[in-house]
């Protein structure tokens, strides 16, 4: 008799679970619970702040005003097991009124061009050198990959579904992405 | 850096700057509370929706009412005239491709060959208006009768694409579930790879520039995108390469199982028919070199592709240490065959072909 290995993550699953929990505590105005929320997901918000704003103060206040939303609209959250595309859908909101508030130019292509992006990899807006190393050298849509599959563990699936795009160009777009990476980690190491 | 080093790096670094704004967050969200506590209610935008929803809904139901009573509504049953599109699609590659389209009810309302392989198989089946079961039992059935799942090729690739990820997840286990069984009945081992997946425009192009199943074509994208050794440029070889073969690279993949994995989605069974394993690969150059796996550190076993004489040929490098000697021995063994096909020894001092 043969027996199925379904290869799911339990982790992942383990994780959503114990978010969903949690935005159902902050829905009765539980502070501790949003506490909670903060610790298990601070780096996921960071991380997709920093990789769209590319600057740390902006990605500060992305990630502040991301809170304060899941604090307001827990209520409405109906769980589906899956908080953290909700979550990621309302920090993409911010990061749009973000860059119409600056009127900053946003690419819609997929062009490599460094003029394009207005995003200063300076020291100033930056300070940690591998990140501001490791992000100068992707475009925007490929550090908005990266970002949430590398560090929140998303599918290449959900990440195609949250950013709109179809999954064959999310696939194409991260491994570009990460053999770049790899490639400027491998130059780091030997300088 | 390995991929999987450079990842947690990535990671560990993104952790390490995190700015700790938990005490600043709380205090606003407690102040903005406090504002909202203060201000006057209004009629809330949702309510007005809600009107305009009742309405929207006593609309659909006079059109539904009128359009039962001048019956414009077609059964169900009758698939093939219904203008209702599928709810899901199973994609079912072996080498034969066939695509079924299923309705709410797991109904089989399309049936559409990919392939001249496919065409054979489902010649003279009538397959609209099965049940799922019964579908993949006849196809199965008749894909060991035409002679294309057999011991030594027994690798299917089931990928369904469903809007509603829950339903689609059921139906991966229950498919997969059905073909392990209908396998069992026939006394052969079946190996299978179950995957979920969405088909947009971009994979419809992708596959038919490659010739293959929309299937199987997002299976080889998933290999490059998370598979060390492919790039873009090996789409091509690997489109063209048996699900036999994609499986026997799939299964030998260097971070099956770890966190990083990438097919952890997937479900996954049964040994790759018709070539040796890893393990057997190892011991056929333990006994070439006459030590055992205990007197050894094993270093790597890898799948590879040779497509000289432009046929494809699987074979394994394996190469395994002694520490006493601080030797390395290595070898390269035909799949299919079990035979080395090259073996080499570095011991200190001695460089042995």
């Amino acid at each position: 008799m043969f027996s199925i290995h379904n290869q799911g993550n339990k982790a992942v699953y383990t994780r959503n679970g114990e978010i969903e929990a949690l935005i159902k505590r902050i829905a009765l105005s539980d502070t501790g619970a949003l506490g909670e929320l903060y610790e298990l997901i601070k780096t996921d918000i960071y991380a997709y702040a920093l990789s769209k704003t590319a600057n740390e103060e902006n990605a500060e206040d992305i990630m502040q005003n991301t809170f304060i939303l899941i604090w307001k609209s827990a209520r409405q959250y109906v769980p589906y097991g899956k908080p953290l595309a909700w979550i990621f859908t309302i920090e993409m909101n911010l990061v749009r009124q973000h860059f119409n508030k600056n009127k900053r130019l946003i690419p819609l292509d997929d062009t490599n061009s460094a003029e394009l992006y207005d995003a200063d990899f300076s020291e100033k807006i930056i300070t940690n050198d591998f990140i501001r190393q490791m992000l100068s050298i992707l475009n925007e849509e490929e550090r908005e990959i990266i970002s949430l599959h590398v560090v929140s563990d998303l599918k290449h699936r959900e990440i195609a579904k949250l950013i709109g795009k179809p999954i064959s160009t999310v696939l194409s777009k991260y491994n570009r992405a990460i053999k770049k990476l790899q490639r400027k980690a491998k130059e780091m190491e030997v300088r | 850096m390995k991929k999987r080093d450079f990842k947690k790096k990535f990671k560990s670094a993104f952790k390490d700057s995190t700015p700790g704004l938990k005490d600043k967050i709380i205090s606003k969200c407690e102040v903005t509370d406090q504002l909202e506590a203060q201000e006057p209610k209004k009629i809330s935008f949702p309510t007005l929706v809600s009107l305009r929803k009742i309405t929207a809904i006593a609309i659909c139901l006079a059109i539904f009412i009128t359009g039962l009573s001048v019956g414009m509504f077609i059964p169900l049953n009758d698939v093939v005239e219904t203008a209702i599109p599928p709810k899901t699609y199973v994609h079912l590659d072996v080498n034969p491709s066939i695509t079924l389209g299923m309705n709410y009810e797991d109904k089989i309302v399309e049936c559409v060959a990919n392939n001249e392989d496919g065409k054979i198989v489902i010649k003279n089946l009538n397959l609209v208006g099965m049940d799922m079961d019964t579908a993949i039992s006849t196809i199965l059935s008749s894909m060991y009768v035409n002679g294309y799942l057999t011991e030594s090729s027994n690798s299917v690739l089931v990928s369904v694409d469903s809007h509603d990820d829950e339903r689609a997840n059921e139906l991966l286990n229950t498919i997969s579930t059905k073909i392990g069984t209908v396998f069992e009945n026939s006394s052969l081992e079946c190996s299978i790879i179950a995957q979920l997946f969405s088909v947009d425009e971009v994979l419809l192009q992708r596959a038919g520039e490659n010739g293959i199943s929309v299937g199987k074509m997002f299976l080889v994208d998933k290999m490059i995108s998370a598979l060390e050794n492919y790039v873009d440029d090996d789409t091509s070889m690997l489109a063209n390469l048996s699900i036999k073969d994609l499986n026997l690279i799939y299964q030998n993949r260097p971070n099956k199982g770890a966190q990083d994995d990438p097919f952890v989605e997937d479900i996954v069974f049964g040994e790759v028919g018709g070539y040796v394993n890893t393990e057997v690969a190892l011991s056929i150059l333990l006994e070439k070199i006459g030590l055992s796996v205990d007197d050894i550190q094993i270093e790597e076993i890898n799948v590879g592709i040779s497509t000289e004489n432009d046929t494809n040929k699987m074979f394994y490098t394996v190469c395994v240490s002694l520490e006493p000697l601080n030797a390395i021995f290595e070898c390269i063994v035909d799949c299919e065959t079990g035979e080395i096909l090259k073996i080499r020894a570095e011991i200190p001092g001695i460089d042995t072909q």
